[in-house]
């Protein structure tokens, strides 16, 4: 909670200006893209935190929980939805694409913004923050310079805003503002999907000019942040909807939906993150070693994602690599396991479970070629497959870790003859011995 | 020497979450496909016959020998008509959401196909290397298995409307929708209730864009070469000198998945050839 004090500082700050450059405009995107990205691990962490199954739920009280978990990933997807539009609207305008975030929890104004970016489990808390999060907004009005946001609505008003002033038809960079429009970008038809198909919910909107700009904010603001009261699908209409659903359901049910894991786990005493948020260091070796892992699959899925975009030498079938190792394989049959099985051991503080951290230990780079990228993920690959074999060896994890083992290890043989089969000719010597080590 | 040709169709089960869950998930959480409260957990496991906790108002498990060809000729008289077709050793399949194989192209593996009526029983198994039966999906070179598992994915009404009679699947879900409503206010059971609740509330899903409606048209197609050593009861006679030298050829086709029962139909053809002319 903020004191007065506090809060009288942030407002004596000057206004926020609008944005009156490609350079403001770029920062802009690049903050918005942190934003999405942090808010999409708050719902996967709520997410996970819940259990339908729990032996104590009535069969009627466990389906409601599992809808509650389902929305909260639908959200959390169409989190990832955001900030893959905003990678394309970054892209358009002639930047690279942002997958870095500061670590969770991140302190209050970090982006002008008083709104509480960590990792909650569900309940009380989590459902009051969330409902602040996505509440909804009208449409786009002028209000009085502030010197911080009120609102996430209100950070896209302001990239609207200066889309506008830099690039809608008459303005004088309107010319050259998009100068990236063709440069590659992640849309549905990306993955298969016929034109206007959402896909898994989402609806990842290609820009290529102010038109296909200024819908592309829209859908953010109308889907999530700033959604008008009412819509039921909306991410606002969607938290409501699970509150109403948590408020009915008996205090017995309630207290067994949720699993006991901390608010904001992290695997040492960081000091990048809010120290006056309370945090949770996980003690207990196999949770410690086991959240790292999960990390760094995390964080290598961000960097394949990171050459997905915009013009770099990958080929076509690198970007189809990295597309098809990063989306399904590592979301789906890493990351999210790993969430789900750290929530079975224990924190090692004697009173929670541990969980899934997010933690990035190094900004999320774009690499600039591809020979030297490809041995790194490899060699990222390789020392995945290797920790996670080694902990899937020992025979107190959960038995669901050594099918998360063995996909990792194929996964990195499936790199390892990619890599073999698709070499450059421009592959430095060196970039080549490191890939053949790493067979 | 006689080439024999059975033509089988029928109804399969399959219990597997759906992306995007995990591919191991056990109970279903943001797919379409759940294991309901009181059922036992999702297992990903293809069956032929003695379906788990078959859904009501789903289709009959089961395949079966519709028609015999005997060198081209119909044999309706065949004895192999009507005959049990079910694949063994619980197949699954292999994509692992994209870790070993593309979705909806993927290795249903093992493949392991018996043919069975009264006393007589055919079995034999296609192996992904015989030189080594225990090879798997993760062990095979990917060549490898990409030559001999991949599939043939397609995505039109076709085998929708051989399996129930009608191509539109917007207005398969609607009907099922009506029943199950129908069902709901005399269903007490509490697990009972949820599930088909829970089934009711998947089924109001009616965007026509949407997996779960249009997977009913999605169709895959594989074949298979079963080389394997052939186990035969055949003690009247119906494949004389049947050539177990050669391995036998087996066309799958899989469509007209039915979300709502975990079900699918398929159909598919069993070449054998005998040394000698058939009966």
């Amino acid at each position: 909670m903020l004191t007065r004090a506090a809060i009288a500082t942030v407002l004596a700050e000057p206004p926020i200006a609008p944005i009156a450059s490609r350079e403001d405009l770029i920062d802009a995107l690049g903050r918005a893209a942190e934003l999405e990205h942090a808010i999409m691990c708050q719902y996967l962490y709520a997410a996970f935190s819940l259990d339908f199954t729990a032996p104590e739920l009535a069969p009627e009280d466990s389906e409601t929980v599992r809808g509650f978990m389902a929305q909260l990933l639908l959200i959390a997807r169409q989190e990832m939805e955001h900030l893959g539009i905003v990678s394309n609207l970054l892209i358009a305008v002639g930047a690279p694409p942002n997958f870095d975030r500061p670590n969770l929890p991140i302190p209050p104004f970090y982006y002008q913004l008083e709104l509480p970016l960590a990792l909650l489990p569900f309940g009380d808390v989590f459902l009051r923050e969330a409902d602040r999060l996505e509440a909804p907004c009208a449409e786009p009005e002028p209000h009085p310079p502030l010197p911080y946001y009120p609102s996430i609505a209100a950070v896209y008003d302001r990239i609207r805003d200066g889309l506008a002033t830099l690039g809608a038809p008459g303005a004088p960079t309107a010319a050259t503002l998009f100068l990236g429009a063709g440069d590659p970008q992640l849309t549905n038809a990306s993955f298969g999907a016929t034109p206007n198909q959402v896909w898994y919910d989402i609806e990842l909107l290609g820009v290529t000019d102010y038109a296909s700009a200024v819908a592309a904010i829209d859908l953010i603001r109308v889907q999530g942040e700033g959604s008008r009261r009412g819509d039921a699908d909306s991410h606002y209409g969607r938290v409501a909807a699970i509150r109403a659903a948590w408020d009915a359901m008996p205090e017995a049910a309630r207290a067994a939906a949720v699993r006991p894991v901390p608010v904001n786990p992290m695997t040492s005493d960081r000091g990048d993150v809010d120290r006056h948020a309370p945090r949770c260091v996980l003690r207990d070796p196999r949770a410690v070693a086991l959240a790292r892992l999960g990390s760094r699959a995390y964080e290598l899925m961000l960097l394949m994602l990171a050459r997905q975009y915009g013009a770099n030498d990958a080929t076509p079938a690198d970007r189809d690599m990295y597309r098809d190792v990063a989306f399904f394989p590592l979301m789906t049959a890493v990351v999210r396991p790993v969430a789900q099985i750290l929530a079975e051991l224990p924190a090692g503080d004697g009173a929670h479970a541990a969980a899934f951290t997010f933690e990035l230990d190094g900004p999320i780079r774009t690499y600039p070629d591809r020979a030297t990228f490809h041995v790194q993920i490899v060699e990222r690959l390789t020392h995945l497959a290797d920790g996670f074999a080694a902990l899937a060896a020992d025979d107190t994890m959960p038995p669901r870790l050594g099918f998360v083992a063995k996909n990792v290890g194929y996964l990195r043989r499936r790199l390892v003859d990619y890599v073999a089969a698709n070499p450059t000719g421009a592959t430095p010597p060196a970039a080549a011995r490191a890939t053949e080590e790493g067979r | 020497m006689s080439t024999i040709v059975c033509t089988f169709t029928g109804w399969l089960q399959v219990r597997l979450a759906t992306n995007p869950d995990p591919p191991d998930e056990t109970r279903g959480v943001s797919g379409y496909t759940f294991a309901l409260p009181g059922e036992p957990d999702l297992d990903r496991i293809l069956r032929t016959s003695d379906p788990v906790a078959p859904r009501t108002h789903g289709p009959s498990i089961g395949l079966a020998v519709r028609t015999v060809t005997v060198d081209g000729a119909g044999a309706a008289k065949h004895p192999l008509v009507g005959a049990q077709v079910d694949l063994l050793s619980d197949p699954i399949f292999e994509s692992v959401n994209d870790v070993v194989m593309t979705q909806g192209i993927e290795a249903l593996e093992p493949f392991d196909l018996r043919l069975a009526r009264d006393r007589f029983a055919l079995r034999r198994r296609d192996y992904l290397d015989l030189a080594y039966p225990d090879a798997t999906v993760y062990t095979v070179p990917p060549a490898l298995l990409a030559a001999r598992r991949t599939a043939v994915f397609s995505y039109d009404a076709s085998i929708m409307r051989e399996a129930t009679g009608g191509g539109d699947a917007v207005a398969f879900r609607k009907r099922r929708l009506a029943i199950l409503e129908a069902d709901l206010p005399s269903t007490r059971d509490p697990a009972a209730r949820a599930g088909l609740q829970r089934r009711i509330s998947e089924l109001r899903i009616d965007d026509p864009q949407d997996h779960r409606t249009t997977s009913m048209h999605f169709i895959e197609t594989r074949t298979y070469a079963l080389d394997g050593p052939t186990s035969l009861a055949d003690p009247d006679g119906w494949l004389p000198g049947l050539d177990t030298t050669a391995p036998f050829a087996v066309r799958l086709v899989m469509g007209s998945w039915d979300a709502d029962a975990l079900s699918a139909y398929a159909t598919g053809t069993i070449t054998l050839t005998t040394r000698e002319a058939a009966a």
